[in-house]
């Protein structure tokens, strides 16, 4: 027996319909994150989450599209290019000796020692040092299929691409985030702090490529942050009327 | 246990090929390993051009269905060491198109499913505030089994009557509208009836029953038909006995 990742609560930053930052974006379920689940999530919350935004998201997105005008010239422009880079940089890209499945086999391994269940200073920036490692190595992998019909290791491909990029702010995040607070447990910083971190973590690229993490702050409306606890000292609280 | 087992698997590209062939690839024997493992064992360690549909690993999503040594499997849950010592020939789901390698077309599946209506039909919705639609245990069982269906399709490959008729509704398709028409919050039986009760709907089932028998979710599309035919039967007598009555 051995623990999984059973589920993300950080994701696509969203609004309460669905919306990105980015104009015509929509993000539901668990690749989103609608900031409804604070730190910890509670269990059977997420089907209903993805019901409700799901809805919500799809109608909003139909909304969005059907009043939009037709793509200029510069996006299908923009569309084009990009479709290129792609053939470039996968389908015709010659030499390349690393392959996916051991890229990504790697990762898996170094988020789960340096971001797992526990976290500490140490962990999380051997994880940095690492990914970083990876995304380099990344850029020297090679496809053995070059076919234009359902290429699944082209999918592969991008995936991988998109996982470092996760990968990278699951750690920068932890790393940033000197508390504990929910699934994020820093045997380093055991004591959560509301001072510094009643905080939503927010991931930007830079222009060079680096990557950096800014915050904003959380609305409490009903339920402030609270421990959770249990046994002796949750009978405790209990007496004292919390 | 020998250390290896041999896998024959089906090839197949457009741009490449006329007509389908085998390769041959060498694969661990473990025996917790399932068909599925040996093929992601093959894309990630020796050909990343192999090409087939998985997702969940665990007999939900229905999507690795494919022909092993000739019959319709799952094969995320098909142990390798019960071909031991092989060969063992993977395939694509017989009677579909080829895509590529074990991809096979499903189109057609998609669309008979969508032709019988597989969601709850009302005549008048309720409002929220006239509250939920609440249901028995006992209504759940009637139509529970039809439900555990995952679209996986084994049972289009199973069946003979679709192999010869590809006009045929098949069976996940009309066990699904069976799931519905049972289903105490529905009103839409009557018009599930009017698509299925044509020719290539349910009477093409000469009950061959294979479908049941290569069913992963041990669904009962079989006996789905049987159920539709004798209602529809009802139905056509009802119509010649009664032609004034409106149901």
């Amino acid at each position: 027996m051995r623990p999984v990742v059973h589920y993300m609560m950080g994701g696509v930053s969203t609004d309460i319909h669905g919306a990105t930052p980015l104009g015509g974006l929509y993000a539901a379920g668990e690749v989103a994150c609608v900031s409804i689940n604070g730190a910890n999530r509670l269990g059977s919350n997420s089907l209903p989450e993805l019901l409700v935004f799901g809805a919500r998201a799809g109608r909003a997105a139909a909304i969005y599209a059907s009043e939009q005008p037709a793509p200029s010239s510069a996006a299908l422009a923009q569309a084009m290019d990009e479709q290129r880079r792609l053939e470039e940089q996968f389908l015709r890209k010659p030499g390349g000796k690393e392959r996916i499945a051991t890229i990504r086999e790697e990762m898996q391994k170094a988020v789960e020692k340096s971001a797992g269940i526990y976290r500490s200073g140490n962990s999380l920036a051997e994880g940095a040092q690492k990914l970083r490692e990876l995304q380099e190595r990344y850029q020297n992998i090679a496809l053995d299929d070059r076919s234009y019909t359902f290429n699944t290791e082209l999918t592969a491909a991008l995936e991988l691409g998109f996982m470092l990029d996760v990968a990278e702010s699951i750690v920068q995040c932890a790393l940033h985030r000197t508390e504990s607070r929910g699934a994020h447990q820093r045997t380093d910083f055991p004591k959560r702090d509301d001072a510094k971190f009643l905080t939503h973590s927010l991931m930007y690229r830079n222009a060079d490529g680096t990557s950096r993490v800014e915050y904003s702050p959380v609305k409490i409306t009903r339920w402030p942050p609270g421990e959770r606890v249990y046994g002796q000292p949750a009978q405790a609280a209990q007496a004292k009327g919390g | 246990m020998a250390e290896t087992i041999t896998l024959e698997v089906a090839r197949y590209s457009p741009e490449r090929d006329a007509a389908p062939t085998f390769q041959t690839y060498q694969v661990p024997l473990r025996k917790d390993w399932v068909v599925l493992d040996a093929l992601n064992y093959i894309k990630d360690k020796v050909d990343g051009s192999l090409t087939y549909r998985w997702s969940c690993r665990m007999g939900i999503c229905g999507s690795c269905g494919m022909m092993v040594n000739g019959e319709p499997k799952l094969t995320c849950a098909t142990f390798l060491i019960n071909y031991a010592p092989g060969p063992v020939r993977v395939e694509p789901l017989r009677y579909f198109p080829v895509v590529r390698d074990l991809v096979i077309e499903m189109t057609d599946f998609m669309v008979k499913l969508k032709n019988v209506k597989p969601w709850i039909i009302r005549r008048e919705e309720k409002t929220l505030s006239e509250g939920e639609y609440l249901q028995t245990p006992q209504q759940l069982d009637t139509y529970k089994q039809f439900s555990m269906c995952i679209n996986c399709m084994l049972c289009y490959a199973a069946c003979p009557v679709y192999g010869l008729d590809p006009l045929f509704t098949g069976p996940a398709a009309i066990a699904l509208a069976q799931r519905y028409n049972l289903d105490s919050r529905d009103q839409g039986a009557k018009e599930r009836m009017e698509i299925l009760s044509q020719h290539q709907g349910i009477w093409g089932c000469t009950f061959v029953g294979e479908c049941t028998e290569v069913c992963p979710k041990h669904v009962d599309p079989a006996g789905a038909i049987q159920q539709y035919k004798l209602n529809a039967a009802k139905e056509w007598f009802k119509s010649l006995l009664m032609p004034w009555g409106s149901k």
